[in-house]
C-alpha cells in the first residue's frame, strides 16, 4: 500500500512529496510511528528542533465507513519523554486526505511563527505554502480558527491550530481542530508551539476510492447495522454523552475523588454533574465527527457562553477530583481550557495534585503569588485555566505537569500519573487490567493508547471480563491496547468498538485497499506497532520501573462492595511479567530478537 | 453405605436438570443410584412414584433392595424393578429413565400391533451420539409402562447398549455413575433432535451415518470415554469471579442446549496458563473440573479437546474460546455440506440474530484442520464443524463466544423452520452476506 507523503523542513523550508510503504503499518497511528522512528533521534528535547511530529490518516478516511474522519499525530512527548501519540475527531484528518496525503511530518523549527496551507492544487508550491504567523501569534483557538478559515477557503478548509498554551510551551497543550476537537494528550500542542507554527490549514475534496466497491459496501452495511443495534453507538451517547458514564463509574466504586484519595461520593450531590443532568439542564444540541453516526458531541451553553463539553474525563478531573461538583463551573472552566488549548485531563489532574499539596501545606499562598488551589473551591474556575496557557504565577508551575509539580514541592507520591501523564478518571484498583493498562501505555497513563479495559466491566456487555482477576489482567489489557491500536490506525472512533470488532475492520481494509488483510494481520499489525513504540521508549530510556503506579494505589485500599482492593507490588510485577510474556518482550520490556524479526521490525 | 443425604442431593440435582431439559415432566421417569444397606447388603436410592423431579424431598426417595421385593418397593417408581435388572448389570451403578421426547418422535411408527421386535434402531447423526451411543436399540411394548416383559427386555438391551427406547414411551440409559446415566440419557434426546431437524432438512441419513462411520476413528480420538474423576476441582477458587462466570456459563451452556449435559469445553487465557472447563454444560449443583494448565502443549498425554484449545491461543489472539454442539446448528450444517460444491460452506442467517452476528458463518469439513479452523475463528469468530460442533471465540470473554454459539443456535433454527414451512430461504438472505 503506497502512502503519499508531504514532509515539511521548517529549518530548511524544503517540501517534499514522496511515497511510503505502508503496508505492514495499516495507516494513522501505525503509519505515523513507523514514519516518526524511521526519523527522530529518541533522545531528542521534546521541545527542540530535533523532535518530530507526523500526523497520519488511513485507507479508510474519507470513506462511508462509519467515523472514518479521524486523525492521529506520534511526536516525543514534552509531558513524559516517551512516545507522544494523540488521536482526534473533527474533520481535518479526512480533509488532510482530500487534499491527496496521507501522512505529513513536520521537522524542524521555525525562527520566527508560521501557519501552513496544504491544498490539492495542481503544482506543489500551490499545493503547500508557508505563511507568516506574527499576526495570530497569541490568539485564541476560536479567533484563529476564523481569521484562517476566512483566508482560505471558509467551511472547505479545515484549521488545525496551536493554541495559546501551546505557545507557552505548556507541556500538556493540545492541538485543536474544529474549535473544540483535540490531538488532547500528551502535550502536541507544545510540540508544535516549539517549532513556531501557529496553524496547519488543511483544503482538498478528492475522495477516497476503495478497490472493491461492492464488497467494501457489503462490509460497512453490517458494520452501520450492528452499529444501530448496540445501546452505546445507537443512542446512549448521543442522548446523554461520554458523561453519561459518571453515575455509572460510580456505581462501580472507582469515580475518582481527591486526587484519588478514595471513591466516595455523595450521590445528591453527584447528581449535579452527570449526563442526565447536563442533558436537562446546559445541552444545547449533540454533535458528531466526520461520517459519525454516534453523535457524542455536547454542545452546550452558560449563560451567554456557548462551547463543547464536559466529556467524562473532563467532568471528573475537573470535577469530583478535586471535591468541585458545580457543573456549571467545570463547563466554564472546559471552555477555556478549549480555547487555549490544553488537555483537560492533565490539567485536572494537576490541579488537584496542586490542591493536595495546599491541604498538607507544602505549598503556600506565598509559593504561588497569593493564588490558592483548594479541595471544592469551584471559584476558581476559569480563572485558574487562564493562569496555566498563560503560565502566568502559578499557571507556570502548574503548566509542567504534576509529576514535576509533585517533585518540586517535595511530594513525588501526590503526582497521580505513569511516566508523567496524568491518570484518566477511573481508579486502577477497581480492575487490575485498566491498572496494568495505564503502567505499560507507551504515552503514560492513558485509557484509550493503555487499553480500554474498565469498558468491559462496565458496558462490554457480553465481552464482559471478570473484573478483578489478576490471572487473566495482561491479556484483557493487551487485546484492548490492540484494538485500540487498530483503531487509531484506521482513523476510526474507540466508539465503534461497542458494536464492532476486529473482523469487520480488516474486511473494509481489505475491500479498501484491494490488499487481503485478514484479521490475524491487522492483529500483527497492532503487535507490531506496539512493539515499535516500545522500542522508542526504551531506545528514549525508559525501563521496567516506568511500568509503575503511583505508590498511593499500591498502598491504600478503596472499597468496592465489600471487599478493599489495591494493586500491590506483587500484583504488579506478575501482570508486568505476564503482559511482557504474551507481548514477546524480556523481563525487563524489552523487546526480544525474535519478537522483532516475527514482525518484521528493523533495528 | 449409602450415604443417604449426599445420594438424596445427587438425584435431586440431576431430577431438577432433567426437569429443565423436559426429559422428566411432573410425575414421570426416575433415577436409580445401586448401594449398600448398613448390613452389607445390595439396595438402590429409587424416586418414588409420581414424584416431582423438579422438587424431590428427601422422603421421595426410597431405599428398596436390589435382589428381591421388600417393602421399599410400595413406594418406589413403578419401574423399580426395571432398574434393579439393569443396576445387577456389570459396571452399572445408576440407571435413569426419562422422557426423551424428540428420541420417541424420530423413532415412533405406525406399523399395526402387536408389533415385532426389535424395531428399527435409532442410529444418530451427529457425533455425540455416534462417539457414545452408536446406535439405541428400540422396543415396541403393549404394555409399556412397567410391565415384566419391558422389564426383561429393557435389561437385556442395555447388557449391551447404554441406553434403549421403549418404543412411544421414553428411554433408559445406564452409567458408572448417576451422571453418567443423565449423559448418556441427554445424548440420546440430543441426537433425536438432530435427526427430527435433518428429518425436515431432507438430509440423506444414510450418507450422513456413513461419514459418520468413516469419522470414527477421529471421532474417538478427540472424544476421551466419559469420565466423573475430576468432577468438582476447582483449580483456581482464589478468584470467586473467574469460578462464578465459568459456573453461570455452564448452566447457560445447559440450560439454553448449547451442548448436551457435560459435553462441550470452555477456556479463558492467561499469559502462561488457561483456566479450562472441559465440560461446559454444567446444571446446577452438578459441576464439572474447572482446571488451571499450561498454555503450552502437553503433547500426546493431553486430549484432544485440550489441546485444541491451545492451538487456537497460540495462533490467534483470542482470550476465551468455547465448543459446544447444539442440535439445530449440527443438524443445518450436516444438511449444507451434503449439497456443498462450492468449497465454501456457509450458513447465511435470515433472522434478525444475523444482524447482531455475522451474515454468515462458515462450515469447515471434517476432521477439523486446526490451522483452518483458526483462520475461521479469526474472520468470524465462530465456526462450525461439519460432524465437529460449533467453536466460538471472545476478545475477552467466554460470555463474547457463548453469545455468538447461542446466535448461531437460533440461526440455524430458523432456517430450520423455515424449509419446514417451504419459505424461499435464498430470497431471506440479506444482501450484505454476498461478500461476508
Amino acid at each position: 500500500m503506497k502512502c503519499n507523503t508531504l514532509e515539511i523542513n521548517l529549518d530548511s523550508n524544503e517540501i517534499i512529496e514522496s511515497t511510503a510503504d505502508g503496508s505492514l503499518w495499516l495507516g494513522g497511528r501505525g503509519l505515523a510511528v513507523k514514519l516518526f522512528t524511521d526519523i527522530v533521534d529518541p533522545k531528542c528535547d521534546p521541545l527542540g528542533p530535533g523532535n518530530v511530529m507526523v500526523f497520519a490518516v488511513s485507507p479508510l478516511t474519507g470513506t462511508t465507513a462509519p467515523t472514518a474522519g479521524r486523525g492521529h499525530v506520534v511526536f516525543k512527548s514534552p509531558l513524559t519523554g516517551a512516545i507522544g501519540s494523540a488521536n482526534s475527531g473533527g474533520k481535518w484528518g479526512r480533509v488532510l486526505k482530500g487534499a491527496g496525503y496521507d501522512a505529513l511530518i513536520i521537522k524542524g523549527a521555525s525562527q520566527k511563527p508560521v501557519y501552513i496551507t496544504i491544498n490539492d492544487g495542481e503544482s506543489l508550491t500551490e499545493r503547500v505554502a508557508i505563511h507568516d504567523a506574527s499576526d495570530l501569534w497569541g490568539k485564541d483557538v476560536p479567533v484563529t480558527t476564523d481569521i484562517l478559515a476566512g483566508r482560505h477557503g471558509g467551511k472547505a478548509c479545515s484549521v488545525l491550530v496551536t493554541s495559546p498554551a501551546g505557545e507557552k510551551k505548556v507541556r500538556f497543550a493540545a492541538l485543536m481542530n474544529e474549535y473544540n476537537r483535540a490531538y488532547g494528550r500528551g502535550g502536541s500542542g507544545a510540540v508544535l508551539g516549539s517549532k513556531n507554527v501557529k496553524a496547519i490549514v488543511v483544503k482538498g475534496d478528492r475522495k477516497t476510492g476503495v478497490v472493491e466497491p461492492e464488497r467494501f459496501k457489503d462490509v460497512i452495511a453490517q458494520t452501520r447495522h450492528v452499529m444501530k443495534a448496540a445501546p452505546a453507538t445507537k443512542n446512549v451517547l448521543r442522548e446523554l454523552g461520554t458523561a453519561g458514564l459518571v453515575e455509572l463509574i460510580e456505581i462501580m466504586g472507582i469515580l475518582p475523588h481527591r486526587n484519588f484519595s478514595d471513591c466516595r461520593h455523595d450521590m445528591d450531590i453527584l447528581r449535579n454533574i452527570t449526563g442526565e443532568t447536563m442533558t436537562d439542564t446546559i445541552l444545547e444540541k449533540a454533535g458528531g465527527c466526520f461520517g459519525c453516526p454516534i453523535m457524542c458531541q455536547r454542545h452546550t451553553r452558560v449563560g451567554d457562553k456557548k462551547g463543547e463539553g464536559p466529556e467524562y474525563e473532563t467532568m471528573v478531573l475537573m470535577g469530583p477530583l478535586l471535591d468541585i461538583y458545580d457543573l456549571n463551573a467545570i463547563t466554564l472552566g472546559n471552555y477555556v481550557a478549549n480555547e487555549m488549548g490544553m488537555d483537560t485531563m492533565s490539567l485536572g489532574v494537576t490541579l488537584a495534585c496542586a490542591a493536595e499539596l495546599f491541604e498538607m501545606g507544602a505549598i503556600s499562598a506565598t509559593d504561588t503569588g497569593g493564588v490558592s488551589i483548594r479541595f471544592g473551591d469551584a471559584s476558581m474556575y476559569p480563572h485558574i485555566v487562564e493562569l496555566v496557557a498563560a503560565r502566568s504565577g502559578i499557571g507556570d508551575l502548574l503548566a509542567e505537569g504534576s509529576r514535576s509539580l509533585a517533585e518540586r514541592f517535595g511530594h513525588p507520591e501526590t503526582a497521580m500519573h505513569v511516566k508523567g501523564m496524568e491518570l484518566p478518571a477511573y481508579d486502577p484498583r477497581g480492575m487490575p487490567a485498566q491498572a496494568v493498562g495505564y503502567m505499560t501505555s507507551p504515552t503514560g497513563a492513558c485509557h484509550l493508547r493503555g487499553g480500554y479495559s474498565i469498558s468491559l466491566a462496565y458496558f462490554g456487555g457480553y465481552k464482559e471480563a471478570p473484573r478483578f482477576s489478576i490471572r487473566q489482567a495482561a491479556m484483557t489489557a493487551k487485546n484492548q491496547q490492540d484494538i485500540g491500536i487498530i483503531q487509531d490506525s484506521l482513523g476510526i472512533c474507540r466508539f465503534t468498538g461497542y458494536a464492532t470488532g476486529a473482523e469487520h475492520w480488516a474486511k473494509a481494509y481489505s475491500a479498501a485497499t484491494g490488499e487481503d488483510a485478514s484479521r490475524e494481520a491487522i492483529e500483527e499489525a497492532a503487535e507490531r506497532i506496539a512493539t515499535l513504540e516500545r522500542i522508542f521508549n526504551i531506545e528514549a530510556g525508559m525501563t521496567r520501573a516506568d511500568d509503575d503506579l503511583p505508590p498511593r494505589f499500591k498502598t491504600q485500599t478503596i472499597a468496592i462492595g465489600d471487599r478493599e482492593y489495591l494493586v500491590s507490588e506483587n500484583d504488579r510485577n506478575r501482570m508486568l511479567d505476564d503482559y511482557y510474556m504474551i507481548r514477546g518482550w524480556d523481563k525487563d520490556g524489552v523487546p526480544l530478537k525474535e519478537t522483532c524479526e516475527k514482525l518484521e521490525i528493523k533495528q | 453405605m449409602m450415604d443417604k443425604d449426599a445420594v438424596f442431593k445427587k438425584i435431586r440435582a440431576v431430577g431438577s436438570a432433567a426437569l429443565t431439559l423436559d426429559i422428566e415432566n411432573s410425575h414421570s421417569g426416575n433415577i436409580s443410584i445401586k448401594g449398600k444397606d448398613k448390613f452389607g447388603n445390595d439396595m438402590l436410592a429409587i424416586t418414588a412414584t409420581g414424584s416431582q423431579k423438579g422438587e424431590l424431598t428427601k422422603e421421595k426417595i426410597c431405599y428398596p433392595s436390589l435382589n428381591k421385593i421388600n417393602f421399599g418397593y410400595f413406594k418406589s417408581s413403578s419401574e423399580t424393578d426395571i432398574h434393579t435388572r439393569i443396576l445387577q448389570l456389570p459396571g452399572v451403578n445408576a440407571t435413569m429413565h426419562g422422557h426423551t421426547k424428540m428420541a420417541t418422535v424420530v423413532t415412533i411408527d405406525d406399523a399395526p400391533a402387536p408389533k415385532t421386535n426389535p424395531r428399527a434402531p435409532m442410529i444418530p447423526v451427529d457425533p455425540l451420539g455416534t462417539r457414545y451411543l452408536r446406535q439405541v436399540p428400540v422396543d415396541w411394548f403393549p404394555v409399556a409402562c412397567g410391565s415384566k416383559e419391558m422389564s426383561e427386555t429393557v435389561g437385556e438391551r442395555l447388557a449391551s447398549n447404554k441406553a434403549c427406547i421403549v418404543q412411544a414411551h421414553g428411554a433408559f440409559a445406564k452409567g458408572g455413575t448417576v451422571d453418567e446415566a443423565f449423559f448418556n440419557l441427554c445424548l440420546l434426546e440430543h441426537s433425536g433432535e438432530v435427526l427430527y431437524f435433518s428429518g425436515i432438512l431432507g438430509t440423506d441419513l444414510e450418507l450422513a451415518r456413513k461419514r459418520l462411520g468413516d469419522l470414527l476413528p477421529a471421532l474417538e480420538k478427540a472424544m476421551p470415554d466419559y469420565s466423573a474423576e475430576l468432577d468438582g476441582k476447582v483449580d483456581f477458587a482464589d478468584e470467586p469471579e473467574t469460578v462464578e462466570m465459568f459456573t453461570s456459563l455452564g448452566f447457560r451452556a445447559f440450560e439454553s442446549r448449547y451442548s448436551p449435559f457435560h459435553s462441550g469445553s470452555a477456556s479463558i487465557r492467561g499469559a502462561s496458563a488457561l483456566l479450562y472447563v472441559p465440560k461446559i454444560s454444567l446444571p446446577r449443583d452438578i459441576p464439572g473440573p474447572m482446571l488451571e494448565v499450561s498454555l503450552g502443549s502437553g503433547g500426546e498425554k493431553d486430549e484432544y479437546e485440550l489441546e485444541m484449545h491451545r492451538f487456537i491461543y497460540a495462533n490467534t489472539p483470542f482470550k476465551a474460546v468455547v465448543h459446544c454442539y447444539p442440535s439445530e446448528v449440527e443438524a443445518l450444517s450436516l444438511n449444507v455440506m451434503q449439497n456443498e460444491t462450492k468449497g465454501s460452506a456457509k450458513i447465511i442467517p435470515i433472522d434478525a440474530e444475523g444482524g447482531f452476528l455475522y451474515p454468515a458463518i462458515p462450515i469447515l469439513p471434517a476432521p477439523p484442520d486446526p490451522d483452518l479452523l483458526c483462520r475461521a475463528l479469526l474472520e468470524y469468530k465462530v465456526a462450525i464443524v461439519e460432524c465437529g460442533g460449533i467453536w466460538s471465540c471472545g476478545e475477552q470473554s467466554p460470555g463474547e463466544a457463548t453469545r455468538h454459539i447461542s446466535s448461531a443456535k437460533d440461526i440455524s433454527f430458523y432456517r430450520i423452520m423455515a424449509k419446514m414451512r417451504g419459505l424461499n430461504i435464498a430470497a431471506m438472505e440479506p444482501e450484505r452476506a454476498r461478500n461476508w
